[in-house]
């Protein structure tokens, strides 16, 4: 009698935990789109991506002429960093985690979640050589705890001329943040390599050696700045000589090695733009191509769209529409929001795509996703509204 | 002979080219959209639009099969394409833009390729009294031969210098105006090549565009008009639309902030809200235009502006509206510029899709009659994309 009133129990709870969105296009990412058709959510995950079938017992919610997608993943960003992103004290910093400096009322981790980002790989800048180590989060959650997917997820590194902008020899000169090493490209490389052969003779005790010794046996996958091709060459010579599993991100001449890449199956992490010219941050110009991202796809380089880096605006659907400007098909550039970021961050069993079995992260669109006029109208992550619908705080 | 050569000549010369735009569909702002027309183009004028015209036979023929014209894009305010927009002393009204405009900045190179034929080149935001802009056209190699209108306003900014109040900047443009007004009124101002600019402005036979940082701005702008009788445009910040009643029941015309839509933060409730101020401009009934600004993504371009406000609820009439029309009515030039009508200066953009799509190029561009863009042709966008038909 108690078993069957808990098993009665139990179903009125799944019922009453149950929401089915009806009636909308479904770009499922990982299926054919469906015109009209009903995405089903319990317990935080899908439980089904159907066509329109009728649920009388079920809270349901009409949207019709509305479309939706997966939640998108930032792939490469400082959502949510409380104060700078970069350890200045050491250009080496494999001990330190972006994950002390995560706060979750962050504004711009709320901007993100209302844009329809649902998950976000957060990592630190890009003025250390090795930066510390990245995490994976969802946009929302009242802590960090509830926020994390991965607290290890990646090491940051840059090869490039960032790290040493602005930097001077110490000997005999005043002391200042810049009068450190490295001060130049070939500085740059050395350090990196120094740090993981230094970490290869033994960790020993040193807890930033321990992260370098689990990056070198595979276990962490290395994130690598990297714009120019120089330096893309130079970060997979590193990653060849030292067995590295990397990831390029910022690559923005990685098209003139396509063929490598796909070789060497790295997948990259591109951030476009539409005029020709780099975001400035990079203190370089690099040879930016409008259809960088087509180009790869079409290689068949693994290629997933970061935000467009402008910290006003809805980054990561614009970054759709510019795909499609510079050539991409709107599925192919959908795709490198959702589904691509999220195998690329190790994920993809747990979101990137509309799929039964899946956490609830999804977004409602006003229309097509590559579309400049297209409104975000809801954000739902774990099956819990965070924007849009009265929101579950 | 003489004579007949001279025709020749003249037949010859770009300017006076015939040119048909056949079989587009046509957005001509000022009325409805029309399928499948064909657009008369003869002395740089648009001679007719509409469907089954008849095409004289020394036309140059552009296809617009699956292609969509309109009016060129009108930028009502910006700064780029200058050298130094900001000069250093505070009140400069003597200054103007044609001294400072670079005709060969990348930046109307640009503005063509995005389908912009107009810009209004006003000096920056940091001087109180700016000096004067000019309207131009983002073809040829002296800033002459760029003019549409030199000296078409006055730039006043309401936004005090670092370290000055808001107190003491509006009583520094305050005194300005009034040491003006006493020449004026003693008709001492009129000869003086450093004071003939404040005497148009104050007898309002120059416009003053003032910048209002804020929404706080809006109505001091407006009391300042009216003290001083200033023919007077809004350059909004991006919360100005919050003073859009005030706005209207003075009936003055603004530009917008090119961050049309951002973030606020709600203090009580420690949330980000998403803001657009359009809508409640155009709720009003004000007129408005948008400008862009130096981002290297959308809001950098008039079409990704209009499409943004769009998104967020504007018309479709409306936000082409404020990228053409608007912004030519706003600049004195609606009768010349702005939409597609017969009798107007044929500025005309023929797109490869929709003008708020994303997926559309600007294919070719007409500025007064003459081809003057044309995608196949632009070697620049042809090193960083591949170009499709």
């Amino acid at each position: 009698m108690m078993a069957l009133a808990a098993a009665l129990l139990t179903s009125l709870c799944a019922q009453d935990d149950q929401i089915v969105l009806t009636n909308a296009k479904i770009l499922s990412v990982s299926g054919e789109p469906i015109a009209k058709g009903a995405v089903v959510v319990r317990g935080g995950k899908i439980v089904a991506v159907a066509d329109n079938v009728v649920f009388p017992e079920a809270k349901v919610i009409d949207l019709s002429g509305k479309v939706i997608i997966p939640g998108l993943i930032d792939a490469g960003c400082m959502l949510g960093v409380a104060g700078p992103a970069n350890e200045d004290g050491e250009e080496v910093a494999p001990q330190v985690r972006i994950v002390d400096s995560l706060d979750p009322r962050s504004p711009d981790l709320a901007r993100a979640r209302q844009s329809g980002v649902t998950a976000a790989f957060v990592e630190p800048g890009n003025r250390g050589v090795i930066g510390g180590v990245a995490s994976i989060v969802r946009t929302s959650g009242p802590s960090r705890a509830a926020m994390m997917v991965r607290e290890s997820a990646a090491l940051k590194a840059v090869i490039g001329p960032t790290p040493a902008q602005g930097n001077f020899s110490p000997r005999g000169s005043a002391p200042s943040f810049f009068a450190r090493r490295p001060t130049t490209r070939m500085g740059v490389a050395w350090e990196l390599r120094k740090a993981f052969f230094d970490a290869g003779r033994g960790a020993g005790d040193d807890p930033g050696k321990a992260v370098l010794a689990q990056a070198l046996a595979g276990k962490l996958p290395v994130r690598i700045a990297a714009s120019r091709i120089t330096d893309l060459e130079t970060a997979m010579q590193i990653a060849d000589e030292l067995g590295l599993t990397i990831v390029f991100e910022e690559a923005q001449e990685a098209y003139k090695r396509a063929d490598l890449l796909v070789k060497k199956n790295i997948p990259v992490l591109l951030r476009l733009s539409v005029n020709g010219t780099a975001p400035m941050y990079f203190g370089e110009q690099n040879e930016v191509r409008l259809d960088a991202f087509s180009l790869l796809i079409k290689a068949g380089v693994k290629t997933a769209l970061l935000s467009t880096g402008d910290p006003r605006s809805e980054g990561m659907l614009p970054a759709v529409s510019f795909a499609v400007r510079g050539g991409a098909s709107p599925a192919e550039a959908l795709r490198a929001v959702t589904l691509t970021p999220a195998e690329i961050l190790g994920v993809a069993d747990r979101m990137g795509s509309l799929e039964a079995g899946k956490d609830a992260n999804l977004v409602v669109l006003s229309g097509e996703p590559h579309d400049v006029t297209t409104r975000v109208e809801k954000v739902m992550i774990d099956g819990r509204w965070v924007f849009g619908e009265k929101t579950d705080k | 002979m003489r004579y007949l050569l001279a025709l020749l000549l003249v037949g010859a010369s770009p300017d006076d080219a015939t040119v048909a735009i056949k079989g587009a569909r046509v957005i001509p702002v000022s009325g409805p959209e029309i399928e499948n027309a064909t657009i008369l183009v003869r002395a740089g004028k648009i001679e007719a639009v509409g469907k089954d015209l008849e095409i004289p036979w020394d036309a140059r023929v552009i296809d617009g099969a699956k292609k969509v014209v309109v009016p060129g894009f009108v930028e009502a305010h910006t700064s780029r394409g200058t050298d130094r927009p900001n000069e250093r002393l505070a009140s400069v009204p003597f200054v103007s833009t044609f001294d400072s405009i670079n005709p060969v900045d990348p930046f109307y190179e640009d503005a063509l390729r995005q389908g912009i034929t107009t810009l209004c080149v006003m000096p920056g935001n940091d001087t109180m009294i700016g000096g004067q802009g000019c309207v131009v056209r983002p073809t040829g190699v002296t800033t002459e031969s760029m003019m549409v209108v030199r000296n078409v306003a006055m730039k006043i900014s309401l936004r005090p210098r670092p370290g000055v109040s808001r107190m003491a900047h509006l009583a520094a443009l305050r005194k300005e105006l009034g040491d003006a007004a006493e020449l004026v009124k003693e008709k001492k101002a009129d000869a003086d090549p450093r004071r003939e600019a404040m005497s148009r402005l104050l007898k309002g036979l120059l416009p003053a565009h003032i910048y209002c940082p804020t929404a706080s701005d809006v109505h001091r702008a407006l009391d300042l008009a009216e003290t001083y009788k200033l023919k007077a445009k809004l350059v909004l910040g991006r919360d100005g639309w919050k003073a859009a009643a005030e706005i209207a029941k003075k009936g003055v015309d603004v530009v917008l902030d090119p961050e049309l839509e951002y973030w606020e933060t709600d203090e009580e409730r420690h949330d980000e809200v998403r803001r657009f101020g359009g809508a409640s401009l155009a709720k009003a009934g004000v007129k408005f235009a948008f400008q862009t600004d130096a981002m290297p993504y959308g809001t950098g371009y008039l079409w990704y502006q209009a499409a943004t406000s769009v998104k967020n609820g504007l018309s479709r009439a409306e936000a082409i509206r404020a990228v053409t029309l608007a912004p030519a009515e706003i600049l004195g030039l609606g009768s010349r510029i702005g939409s597609i009508e017969k009798g107007k200066d044929a500025n005309l953009v023929v797109l490869t899709g929709d003008p708020l799509d994303a997926q559309a190029w600007v294919d070719t561009v007409l500025i007064e009659g003459r081809v003057v863009y044309e995608r196949a042709k632009d070697e620049k966008l042809k090193r960083v994309m591949e170009v499709k038909k």
